[in-house]
């Protein structure tokens, strides 16, 4: 199957769709803090049923031309999940594809995936419907991962080792600072510093901590980088420099044992 | 003993205000497309940079997406250079210039160089904002959540961001109640920010729009008047909130002129609210 995009009257149907799933478990939540017991309340036979039914429905989409096939399997994680759609769509330059009604037609396509009741502890709408505003665009579960897997390859993996269903804090701390975006290569050292390569995951408690002073931690990253960017050319200089050139409170992550 | 704290770099500042001694000049031009950049890097023999010392020139937006930096040669081989690109916003796009050393150490610096616009009229003209005689220039913006807000830093003039492709600059300038909405909340909170943040204690951007806005409401610009936002106990000083509300309320509630004629924002907005109120009244 070729990946697609949603037309006009597919792309609301989904909007409206997933509108009123998040409407119908904050009903069942009642005011307070949703719950995952919210979640798998509020989302009734009946929504299934129509998300069944929106799936099914023809006409709501077209077939993006130059896509290769796209296998839907049980992916592992959202690295898997969006290293698989960026291949898929590697004939594209990610700009032409970054289209709200594509990543919103993947997200209907594997919402079993991507919104699984019991498991997800969110549900906020731009999980799931694209969003414009540039910061929000990134937490939607198709499009951050395939955003990070094209820009930092696989540097992204911190970002995108989570399940597919969860929201990778990583992600959200990491792309919210432009140099950090910005520049390849911090994706790199944050890899070397804070992922942990046995267990397949980011090392706990380093992408943010109550105590941004917390010695070693990316929020403290983010301010030696700061401090580097006046002095040094940041962009000239790869990983290890980078790293060589951070202070002592960095060597418990510098001798990252787990690689 | 003793910290000694030094913040010296030991960076060279690159002149980039307009004038004879400039050492960059960047012209940029929106096509269809694409935005053309055109640069020119004169640096001055004073600086005593090696010849060998690579020079690079970054595109960034104010807050959003920054380019990777360009390479225009070395400080032995400056001269003119051009380029391209597609994904940023002219209307709030800057450069900031480096002059690197073989280790990487920067040894000339220059930020938050705004290009002269070209291609926009018959005249050349200078980037939003900061040479404008308005108070607070608009801008729209995709990297906005809300429909508007105000974008602001040191040394920068503030910047009514609105919401792209939601035609707001325009309705903005048309439907006096949106204005007097937006206005007031922009106002007031540019004002909170002034008085609440350090960072701008120095910023001789804020005192001309405080003496703007206290002229416009009519007020002698007397700063040694206006209360401290925090009290010894670092509590809001109801004072200094006060002062806010006043200045904001003078600035809406004073004559300008509007379409050709002398108008008061605040009077229009309650005139509006009590027409509506009145038709409604009918319907029913």
């Amino acid at each position: 199957m070729k990946i697609r995009k949603f037309n006009d009257e597919g792309h609301a149907a989904w909007k409206s769709f997933y509108n009123e799933v998040f409407l119908k478990i904050k009903e069942v939540a009642n005011g307070s803090k949703i719950s995952t017991g919210d979640i798998q309340n509020g989302y009734t036979d009946d929504l299934k049923k129509k998300y069944i039914n929106l799936k099914n429905s023809k006409n709501l989409s077209e077939e993006l031309v130059d896509s290769k096939d796209f296998e839907i399997k049980s992916f592992k994680n959202s690295y898997e999940l969006g290293l698989s759609i960026n291949k898929c769509l590697s004939s594209y330059e990610f700009i032409k594809i970054d289209k709200n009604e594509i990543w919103d037609w993947l997200s209907m396509i594997l919402f079993d995936q991507i919104f699984v009741p019991g498991k997800i502890r969110g549900c906020a709408i731009y999980r799931y419907v694209a969003q414009d505003d540039f910061f929000s665009s990134f937490r939607h579960l198709i499009r951050g991962p395939c955003y990070s897997i094209n820009k930092y390859g696989k540097n992204a993996k911190i970002f995108t080792y989570t399940k597919t269903f969860r929201q990778n804090d990583w992600l959200e701390q990491y792309i919210k600072v432009t140099a950090f975006r910005e520049m390849k290569v911090l994706a790199e050292v944050c890899m070397e510093l804070y992922y942990d390569f046995k267990k397949d995951e980011a090392i706990a408690g380093t992408s943010k901590s109550s105590d941004s002073d917390k010695p070693g931690i990316f929020p403290r990253l983010r301010n030696k980088v700061s401090q580097f960017n006046k002095v040094k050319f940041i962009w000239g200089m790869n990983a290890d420099e980078i790293i060589n050139m951070l202070p002592k409170e960095f060597n418990k992550y510098k001798n990252n044992i787990t690689k | 003993m003793t910290q000694i704290i030094s913040n010296r770099t030991g960076r060279e500042k690159i002149i980039k205000a307009e004038g004879q001694n400039t050492e960059i000049v960047i012209l940029a031009k929106e096509n269809k497309e694409f935005i053309e950049i055109n640069a020119e890097v004169k640096l001055n023999k004073d600086h005593q940079f090696k010849d060998e010392y690579k020079i690079f020139l970054q595109a960034y937006e104010t807050s959003g997406n920054a380019k990777e930096p360009w390479n225009l040669g070395t400080v032995g081989k400056t001269g003119e250079y051009s380029f391209s690109f597609n994904d940023l916003n002219i209307e709030s796009l800057l450069f900031r210039l480096k002059i690197v050393d073989s280790k990487q150490i920067i040894k000339g610096y220059a930020d938050e160089i705004r290009p002269t616009l070209s291609g926009l009229g018959s005249n050349s003209k200078s980037n939003i904002g900061q040479n404008s005689n308005t108070l607070l220039p608009i801008r729209e913006s995709d990297k906005i959540r809300l429909p508007f807000a105000i974008e602001m830093s040191p040394y920068n003039k503030p910047i009514l961001l609105v919401k792209s492709k939601h035609h707001l600059k325009e309705k903005f300038k048309w439907d006096i109640s949106t204005k007097v909405f937006i206005y007031t909340s922009s106002i007031r909170q540019i004002l909170t920010n002034y008085l609440s943040d350090k960072s701008y204690s120095d910023c001789p951007v804020k005192k001309n729009f405080l003496d703007r806005v206290m002229s416009n409401a009519g007020m002698e610009a007397d700063f040694d008047e206006i209360p401290e936002y925090f009290d010894k106990n670092k509590n809001i000083n109801i004072e200094a909130v006060e002062w806010i509300e006043n200045i904001t309320a003078g600035c809406i509630d004073t004559p300008v002129q509007f379409k050709g004629r002398t108008v008061n924002y605040l009077k229009i907005f309650e005139q509006d609210c009590i027409r509506f109120n009145q038709e409604n009244t009918h319907e029913n």
